[in-house]
């Protein structure tokens, strides 16, 4: 055995190597650099990750109902342009529009329109 | 001139020229052990890239319980059996393995017995690798390897007899 572990070692190659240590730091250099780089768009990756789930759990930037509904009123209110606008909620308008529908249809000589029209007014308000 | 302990503690403390005299210092032996275990210039100075690139980023934590030496040992040790498992599937269908029994010289013969007995040594479990590795490679003793490995200096003796046993019959040199 003894004889077997001398002729393994006899195997050996001369250790002292000729390196240019020089060219051998600057490539260690460079992948440090270059590992550097990798860590830090990483943790930008990872961070607008972070960032972009925060978002969409708490759907910051998303429409808020309410606020949209009152945004609406107010351009309604600013705008005043729609019929059911003028006087405020449209039905409010409810009766007038009955009243002028009634006038214009009798004045077009649609009665028995005019009588279905009437009473539909009434059965709605009795509802 | 600063000893590894001088020049580390300087690292340690931001001075980055250190660690390049320390890598100056211990580059030829890093890229020697390398070269005796692959026998491959490029390779081993790929190895020993990796291995002062594990250096750079762990070398500020070194908290001096063990010799520097024992600590670059212990990395080259790991980055070589890294290296072996890396290349495990590689070397079974490896043409460098082909058992030509034709006519070769000399030198080539001594080449080819390298080549074949650091197959073999891959193929040896780790413990019985990493004793291997140290003994016939670096040429330390079992108290060193004991140190660098962490198991005991009798379980380095018993690993070293085991892996000589296999390698002596997979190589037929009864």
């Amino acid at each position: 055995m003894i004889d077997f572990e001398k002729q393994i070692k006899d195997t050996r190659i001369d250790k002292n190597q000729v390196v240019n240590e020089d060219e051998f730091l600057y490539k260690l250099e460079m992948r440090l650099q270059h590992s550097k780089d990798n860590r830090r768009t990483l943790m930008v990756s990872v961070m607008m990750l972070i960032a972009v789930f925060t978002l969409t759990i708490t759907q910051s930037g998303a429409p808020n109902n309410l606020e949209t509904k009152y945004a609406a009123n107010d351009v309604e209110n600013i705008l005043e342009t729609d019929f059911w606008n003028i006087n405020g909620d449209s039905l409010n308008n409810y009766d007038s529009y009955f009243s002028d529908m009634a006038f214009f249809l009798l004045e077009e000589g649609y009665v028995w329109e005019t009588y279905e029209l009437i009473n539909e007014f009434e059965q709605k308000e009795e509802i | 001139m600063q000893n590894d302990q001088e020049l580390i503690k300087e690292y340690q403390n931001g001075d980055r020229s250190a660690f390049d005299k320390i890598v100056r210092r211990h580059l030829s032996n890093t890229i020697g052990f390398f070269y005796t275990i692959t026998q491959d210039r490029m390779v081993s100075e790929d190895l020993a890239q990796d291995v002062f690139f594990k250096l750079f980023r762990h070398l500020k934590k070194f908290r001096f319980k063990s010799s520097f030496s024992t600590y670059l040992y212990r990395i080259n040790l790991n980055t070589a059996n890294s290296w072996f498992t890396r290349n495990k599937w590689k070397s079974f269908l490896s043409l460098e393995k082909a058992d030509d029994k034709g006519y070769r010289d000399t030198n080539v013969e001594d080449e080819w017995n390298r080549k074949e007995l650091w197959n073999e040594i891959s193929k040896l479990p780790k413990k019985q690798r990493s004793v291997v590795m140290m003994r016939i490679a670096e040429e330390l003793s079992y108290k060193e390897i004991s140190k660098i490995t962490g198991m005991a200096e009798g379980s380095a003796k018993v690993n070293f007899h085991h892996a000589l046993k296999t390698l002596k019959q997979r190589l037929n040199h009864d």
